[in-house]
């Protein structure tokens, strides 16, 4: 057989090995990738619920305080 | 004597693997290089017959019938490669085969080649030198076929993550029906 053709059949032997060993790569590492993924997403999910509860809490203050601001206005309009 | 040498090369490897020259991976500038070595020889033949004599390519031209067909081949394996580094993340490892195989194929039978002439002693146009002469200059391809597979198993295996950090980031994410 011409070399040239010996040549090119390994090569395509040798790449079909590849692609094997690629679809092997594509179970054990979507799986590992996804886990990480979550991972990350939790923990940002996790210190934006942090943030989200402190400026929850500040914003209910604040608006207490302008509630009564406002109730000790309308009193001093009516002349209570 | 042989549990030293074991150790050593458990420490050599733990050096490797954890070795890093930067924060950014090398996997695409072999993929770069190997395409801008395809672009180049593709360019070569379409500029000079007489580049079809070259061993690395003489095998291509054969196989792929005539110096043209084989620069064409040559930019297609090359555009496809390129394409990959520029995927977004979720590429499947179905893509990433066809994408990089058909360069890696084509590596493979410039590397084998390269092999062939040393144990012939004699390059594709005939010319006859010692078998180490003929595999020290074919020795940058046989060892950048050898670099890409490992390039290919190691974008399979070790795929980037991708790790949310920005609102906008998971908003998208949440929108597209993300995972979490």
């Amino acid at each position: 057989m011409d070399a040239a053709v010996v040549i090119s059949l390994a090569s395509l032997g040798l790449a079909a090995l590849t692609f094997v060993a690629t679809q092997f790569g594509s179970r054990r590492t979507a799986t590992a990738s996804y886990v990480e993924q979550l991972e990350a997403r939790v923990e940002f999910l996790e210190a934006r619920l942090e943030k989200t509860e402190v400026e929850n809490e500040r914003l209910h203050d604040e608006n207490f305080r302008l509630l009564r601001q406002v109730s000790k206005l309308a009193a001093a309009a009516n002349g209570v | 004597m042989f549990e030293r040498l074991k150790g050593l090369i458990k420490r050599v490897d733990e050096r490797w693997r954890g070795a890093q020259l930067s924060k950014v991976a090398l996997g695409k500038y072999i993929v770069l290089f190997a395409s801008v070595l395809h672009i180049g020889w593709a360019a070569l033949l379409m500029g000079r017959a007489e580049t079809v004599g070259s061993t690395p390519i003489a095998v291509l031209s054969e196989v792929f019938g005539g110096r043209w067909r084989s620069a064409v081949v040559l930019l297609i394996v090359a555009g496809l490669a390129l394409v990959f580094p520029f995927l977004k993340r979720g590429a499947s490892n179905a893509t990433l085969a066809l994408l990089l195989l058909p360069q890696q194929v084509a590596l493979f039978m410039s590397a084998g080649a390269g092999l062939w002439a040393a144990m012939k002693e004699q390059y594709a146009d005939g010319v006859t030198r010692g078998w180490a002469f003929i595999l020290s200059d074919q020795l940058p391809v046989i060892l950048l076929s050898i670099m890409y597979t490992v390039v290919v198993i190691e974008a399979a295996f070790e795929p980037p993550t991708k790790v949310v950090v920005t609102d906008r980031e998971a908003a998208e994410d949440i929108m597209r029906g993300g995972q979490a």
